[in-house]
């Protein structure tokens, strides 16, 4: 795949989309099987049992909310994958996932938002515990890669050549 | 020379191009498909199957349309 | 100074930027209502420009103006029968060819017109080059460029249409269909012509080419005509599929003959919409992508309007506290206060779910991804009978049936949509999970889980037996085709989705707020008469009503209370548990509330399924009654639903109570 029908030397660098990728993939898969094991553990040994790492890094027991952070590591691994067999189209992946990656952040802080209304708003007693960290979980602190990403390469992913290089 | 073979629209393969020959649609769908810029003569060419396979996304006259590959068997094309 | 009148009509292709610009022209001076006799939405503005008063009305976005769809006989009814001062078409101007075809259907009709050409920034960004000068000279009709999204060239556009109303006759622009075809167009515009009692504002060519093209609407328009016998003696006369394809091809070549000149389009280059698309419709990763953005959605749907729900609840609560206890006579204090306030309340409830939803769909439908969503979910779909842009509507089901059917708008053939909204009940919303959580948390212990997920699963079969159902009986056919456009992703514009979320939103709470008014008041009388019984109690109304329909429901393995709690969910399915904690007189205390239903020998575990199930399917809430009625216009459909829900509930728990105690439960 080329583009524009120019050679396939004139191909732009992806090398710094996809170092990129490997390490923000490889980061949302990890802490989506953290997450993961840290949902079925509570589910087949009850909510004793702590995970290590779990509290440091605010991982919560959600089974969902670990495929939705393994989904956004497979789709940068996939890139990788197409830009080392030399398919420049491979960034797309890594287009997207920022955007997925950034939209789960927001909805995350939306439902959190929704949360501290009724704890300091409407002073609804399930929410007596709430604090600002208690919503606080991979998916919103894992988003601070793809958002400087996304800042930085904003004009970046425009597929002509021209503009298309990622550049740091 | 190319020898230029007719055959269906769900027949292409993705990234294959080709120029429609006769929209054999009946009905409703085959006005939307005139209205749609899928009339004889009109290059076409696939871009990829849905997930599932099927619908089809094409690329005519510059734009992406979507069509089932029931609609798709009753147009023929020549590959181009 | 009196100011001078200018109507002007928007038209276009779908995902041109039609509604932005309307929303940049008119600003928060819109009307939004419905079309005479169809549910296809109708919007007009009003915009003081100089010493002229221009109304603007915004017509369905279409890509042709055949009769395909409600939406494009609405739109050139309008155009011929109102006879707008100007059609403005916008024009995607980095999809021009398809554009055009339009517009040699608008030029047909005869209308003075003007062109906006829009999203000339992503064509300059593919590479494409349009002559503005040349197309206004080959199409005879003035070209604007406006970037509708940063109000840029809404001024010029003023200046140009006021202008153009000055110019009062133009010259019509026609295109030429062969020898053949223009020897039969003639042909019944002189059988045609002799009608002199025939509706003038219809072009002649128009009404005959559209009958060659063999358009029933059109047909049927002249079906009174004393010659109507004699055109239609012409047109069976042609073989019409090859005269319908001849004409399409002709139009299409006298866009091709002048397109070139005016538009050189850049080679076929890999744009950011591509890139987007390989990656949310791969193979493997479209369809994971998918659910869990629908998930993601859903969440925010629900999750987000939760703490705004809890407002509108207290609020209700206060309100309906202060007015029982400052209205006088008692009578009125109780109607008011738990009638109209508390069922209203209840129902206004949903309303932050809806204006979230809304907002959601329309962000999902600007952005392009909701064309994706119909493409990734067809197959499925069709498989069951149905449409691929039937799923979104489904899946917010499990939300709340109300956005929901509303959702279904999306779909524009009447049958897939009816469909749709059918089924949609049997889909378990949010508030009937309530009534699972007390009986299946009661008589299932660690079994509760399972129950509750069967709970979900029949409710999807149901449906899926139902949509087959119809299909096969009162709704026949098949699904309509899937001929779809996947317009390039954009960023939506916050404007057009808050704007999109207030007039549902509004629609919403006029239209089904009515009939849900209705619902609770019948609901309140019967609770609370004859005068002086404890509310909703043994000896009210309700409880009368309860004891009555007790034989009907004793198969079922229900005595009267639960009667009387049905009757009360009809209300909102949740009510179903706060009526059972009147009725057992255990108040809000769902622990004692369990142990006196395991108490009670008049309920078995089986009969709790079996009163699950029913209230998983029998007929709707009033507020879902209310938008199947807004949604279909018609009290036939309506029901229907409600007698086919109830019917499939009472065989389905029939068949859960009496099986299982067949098998000795």
């Amino acid at each position: 795949m080329v583009i524009k029908g120019d050679s396939v030397n004139e191909m732009p660098d992806t090398r710094i989309p996809m170092i990129f990728s490997i390490i923000t993939g490889t980061l949302y898969i990890f802490l989506g099987l953290l997450q993961l094991s840290s949902g079925i553990g509570r589910i087949l040994l009850g909510p004793d049992v702590q995970i290590p790492l779990t509290n440091i890094l605010f991982i919560p027991a959600d089974i969902i909310g670990a495929f939705v952070l393994l989904l956004i590591g497979t789709v940068f691994i996939y890139g990788v994958m197409e830009m080392r067999n030399g398919i420049y189209e491979g960034v797309s992946y890594a287009y997207v996932g920022i955007l997925i990656a950034l939209i789960f952040a927001s909805i995350y802080i939306l439902v959190s938002t929704g949360n501290m209304l009724e704890a300091y708003l409407l002073k609804n007693e399930d929410f007596v515990d709430w604090t600002l960290l208690s919503d606080m979980r991979p998916g919103i602190y894992l988003a601070a890669l793809p958002l400087i990403a996304f800042i930085k390469w904003k004009d970046m992913f425009d597929p002509t050549p021209e503009t298309g290089v990622l550049k740091l | 020379m190319v020898d230029i073979q007719e055959t269906t629209l769900d027949t292409l393969e993705p990234g294959e191009k080709a120029r429609i020959t006769k929209v054999r649609v009946k009905g409703a769908a085959r006005r939307k498909l005139f209205d749609m810029g899928m009339v004889a003569g009109a290059d076409i060419e696939l871009v990829r199957n849905a997930p599932l396979g099927d619908p089809m996304d094409y690329r005519i006259k510059g734009y992406h349309l979507s069509i089932r590959k029931e609609e798709a068997s009753q147009i023929f094309i020549n590959k181009l | 100074m009196e100011k001078r009148e200018i109507k002007i009509a928007l038209t276009g292709n779908p995902n041109v930027g039609k509604t932005t610009l309307f929303n940049a022209l008119t600003g928060s001076r819109q009307h939004v209502g419905n079309w005479p006799g169809v549910t296809v939405e109708k919007k007009s503005g009003r915009i003081s420009y100089k010493e002229y008063d221009i109304e603007v009305i915004d017509l369905p976005g279409t890509y042709s103006l055949t009769a395909y769809s409600m939406d494009e006989i609405v739109a050139r009814d309008f155009i011929i029968e109102e006879k707008p001062d100007l059609v403005i078409q916008v024009v995607d101007a980095s999809n021009l060819e398809r554009n055009l075809y339009l517009t040699t259907q608008l030029m047909e009709l005869g209308s003075q017109m003007l062109i906006v050409l829009n999203m000339c920034d992503i064509a300059e960004e593919r590479g494409d080059r349009i002559y503005i000068d040349k197309m206004q000279e080959l199409l005879a009709t003035p070209v604007i460029t406006t970037v509708a999204t940063q109000k840029k060239g809404i001024c010029d556009l003023l200046d140009k249409v006021i202008e153009q109303k000055q110019i009062e006759q133009h010259h019509g622009h026609e295109i030429g269909y062969g020898n053949e075809i223009e020897e039969k167009i003639l042909e019944i515009e002189k059988v045609l012509s002799e009608d002199e009692t025939r509706d003038k504002r219809y072009p002649l060519r128009w009404v005959s080419i559209r009958l060659l093209e063999g358009d029933s609407n059109v047909r049927q328009k002249i079906s009174d005509s004393p010659v109507y016998e004699r055109a239609m003696a012409i047109i069976d006369s042609i073989d019409q599929e090859e005269y319908e394809a001849e004409i399409a091809d002709k139009r299409y070549l006298a866009i091709n003959t002048v397109f070139p000149q005016m538009c050189t389009r850049a080679n076929d280059t890999l744009t950011k919409s591509d890139m987007i698309d390989r990656v949310l419709t791969n193979k493997y990763l479209g369809i994971p992508i998918f659910l869990a953005l629908m998930w993601g959605a859903f969440e925010l749907t629900f999750a987000f309007a939760t703490p705004f729900m809890d407002m509108i609840d207290i609020a209700a609560t206060w309100f309906a506290d202060y007015v029982s206890s400052s209205l006088h006579p008692d009578w009125l204090a109780s109607l008011v206060g738990d009638g109209i306030i508390g069922g209203v309340g209840a129902v206004l409830v949903f309303v932050p779910n809806i204006f979230i939803l809304f907002f959601l769909l329309s962000l999902l439908e600007g952005s392009g991804y909701l064309a994706r969503a119909a493409f990734i979910m067809d197959k499925l779909m069709y498989k069951i009978g149905m449409h691929g842009k039937s799923f979104i509507p489904m899946l917010m089901g499990f939300g709340c049936n109300v956005p929901a059917i509303m959702a279904a708008r999306s779909i524009e053939d009447d049958k897939d949509r009816l469909i749709t909204i059918l089924i949609v009940p049997f889909v378990s919303c949010g508030a009937r999970l309530p009534i699972y959580v007390l009986f299946a948390g009661t008589f299932f212990g660690r079994q509760a889980g399972t129950v509750i997920f069967a709970m979900y699963i029949l409710g999807i079969l149901i449906a899926i037996i139902s949509a087959k159902l119809l299909r096969g009986t009162v709704v026949k056919g098949k699904p309509a085709p899937f001929i779809m456009e996947l317009p390039p992703y954009r960023v939506p514009t916050f404007k057009t989705s808050v704007i999109h979320m207030w007039d549902n939103g509004f629609m919403y709470i006029k239209k089904a707020g009515s009939i849900i008014l209705v619902g609770v008041v019948v609901i309140w009388i019967m609770a609370s008469f004859p005068w002086g019984v404890e509310y909703g109690s043994e000896a009210s109304y309700v409880g009368s009503l309860g004891h009555a329909v007790e034989p009907l429901l004793k198969p079922l393995g229900f005595d009267w209370k639960i009667s009387v709690a049905l009757i009360f969910g009809l209300v909102a399915k949740e009510i179903v548990v706060a009526s059972m904690g009147v009725l057992y007189g255990a108040g809000d205390n769902s622990e004692a509330l369990s142990e006196r239903l395991l108490a009670d020998p008049g309920i078995t575990a089986l009969s709790s399924l079996s009163l699950m199930a029913f209230s998983l399917l029998y007929m709707p809430c009033v507020a879902t009654v209310g938008v199947i009625k807004k949604e279909t216009g018609s009290w036939k459909w309506t029901m229907f639903a409600i007698i086919y829900g109830v019917l499939v509930a009472w065989i389905t728990a029939f068949i859960i109570y009496q099986g299982g105690r067949l098998l000795g439960y």
